[in-house]
């Protein structure tokens, strides 16, 4: 089962020099050693409203398997989906 | 001396379609009123232990007429009865029993009591009547045995010689001889509870927190021995009107007094404002409950969450339940709509479920 965050709620994410997420913070618990298992990019809607994500699938050392991306066009993190 | 009843309805064996339409447990149920031993032998044929119960219902005929009266309560089909000492005589009575007239709805038959009454009763009847292969039938028929008695009177060990266990069995029933004892059907469990109410309480909604309780007192019975009840069934008493039962079935084993007791009420007002109409509501003078078909609730746990092909009406009812468990919007429904889209959000949609 995992939860799908429709709404995406706004997130904290550290990244390196090269903007991978290395840190990431939810619910006021951080969550460090990120591990990165897989990454994609959506772009879609050009047309009419843009969409440009940098999406990651991310394990902490903790157990926490989450789902979060980048958004480009607002310059902000979001969390999509916490897997259980 | 053991005194066993046959019934056997002709229909119910051979017609598969009054077969499927009436319910065969219903009418044990009714013979329940006449004696706790009840085997159901097969579809169509029971056999009920009428020992002692001469004094108070008189003589065997009317015993076996009491019970065909009941059991054509529930359905009035032809029956034969008869009556024997034995399983094997109870049940060949049944078969021998013929109506008086062709369109009397019932036959009764009935073997002496004693295996030496039996014996005299049973000699002259044909061999045919007893449960043997064709080939034994075939046999007995070249050693030009023709009749019950002929074949009871012959020495065991011969007949054992001739024809084995099978031989011995046939002559031991030919001698009205049956081993084999009534296996009395389980009784569906049934929990019963009661209020009464003095003076009445006003209308229906007056015993909803009686009612409550019942619940809550038969649930806590139950959920000791780890039990849920398939069943509800609430009569009311009502104070110058004729009771008022409401019967509830749940699609699976309930255990949740608050909501038994909220379904029940609100069929109960259902039904008391069709009956009433515009007249005033009776007082309630007493009210009943009872729970039956009791069943082990685990193996039901989280049945929404489980696959549910051809099973709507049992995920309605959970649905009903965790609406009124939960409260209104609580439960949303995803509907895969563009599995495709390369958003997830757009993937599927959420509707509210409306149970």
């Amino acid at each position: 089962m995992t939860r799908l965050y429709v709404t995406h709620p706004l997130i904290q994410v550290d990244t390196d020099e090269q903007g991978m997420p290395i840190r990431l913070r939810l619910d006021g618990v951080t969550h460090g050693d990120v591990g990165i298992c897989n990454r994609w990019r959506v772009d879609d809607d050009w047309w009419r409203e843009p969409v440009a994500r940098a999406y990651f699938k991310l394990v902490t050392r903790d157990g926490l398997l989450c789902t979060v991306f980048w958004d480009e066009i607002r310059g902000t993190w979001h969390l999509e989906r916490i897997f259980d | 001396m053991t005194r066993l009843l046959a019934l056997v309805w002709p229909d119910l064996r051979t017609d598969a379609e009054i077969a499927s339409a009436v319910d065969f447990n219903a009418m044990l149920d009714r013979l329940d009123d006449l004696s706790p031993r009840i085997e159901a032998v097969d579809r169509g044929v029971a056999l009920v232990d009428v020992t002692g119960l001469g004094p108070s219902l008189g003589d065997e005929r009317r015993i076996a007429a009491r019970a065909v009266a009941l059991v054509r309560k529930v359905a009035p089909l032809p029956v034969r009865a008869g009556i024997g000492d034995n399983r094997w005589l109870a049940v060949l009575a049944a078969r021998l029993a013929r109506p008086s007239r062709p369109e009397a709805p019932a036959a009764f038959h009935a073997f002496p009591a004693g295996a030496v009454a039996v014996r005299h009763a049973m000699a002259a009847l044909p061999l045919i009547l007893l449960p043997a292969e064709p080939e034994t039938r075939q046999r007995l028929a070249l050693f030009g045995l023709t009749t019950l008695g002929e074949l009871a009177g012959l020495p065991r060990s011969a007949v054992g010689a001739q024809f084995g266990q099978e031989g011995e069995r046939l002559q031991a029933l030919a001698r009205g001889e049956d081993p084999r004892p009534l296996i009395p059907r389980r009784r569906p469990e049934r929990l019963v509870t009661r209020a009464t109410f003095e003076p009445p309480v006003d209308g229906v909604g007056g015993s909803a927190l009686a009612l409550r309780r019942c619940c809550a007192e038969l649930c806590d019975r139950l959920r000791a021995r780890h039990l849920a009840p398939g069943r509800a069934t609430l009569t009311l008493e009502l104070d110058g009107a004729p009771r008022l039962a409401i019967e509830l079935a749940f699609p699976e084993p309930a255990l949740e007094p608050d909501w038994i007791a909220r379904l029940l009420l609100t069929r109960l007002e259902q039904a008391a404002r069709a009956r009433r109409g515009a007249e005033a509501e009776p007082g309630v003078a007493a009210i009943g409950l009872v729970f039956d078909r009791l069943s082990d609730p685990a193996s039901r746990q989280l049945a929404t969450f489980t696959a549910q092909a051809a099973r709507w009406e049992e995920l309605r009812w959970e649905l009903e339940r965790l609406n009124a468990r939960f409260g209104e919007g609580r439960l949303w429904r995803a509907r895969m709509d563009r599995p495709a889209a390369a958003l997830p959000e757009r993937q599927a949609r959420l509707a509210e479920v409306e149970a």
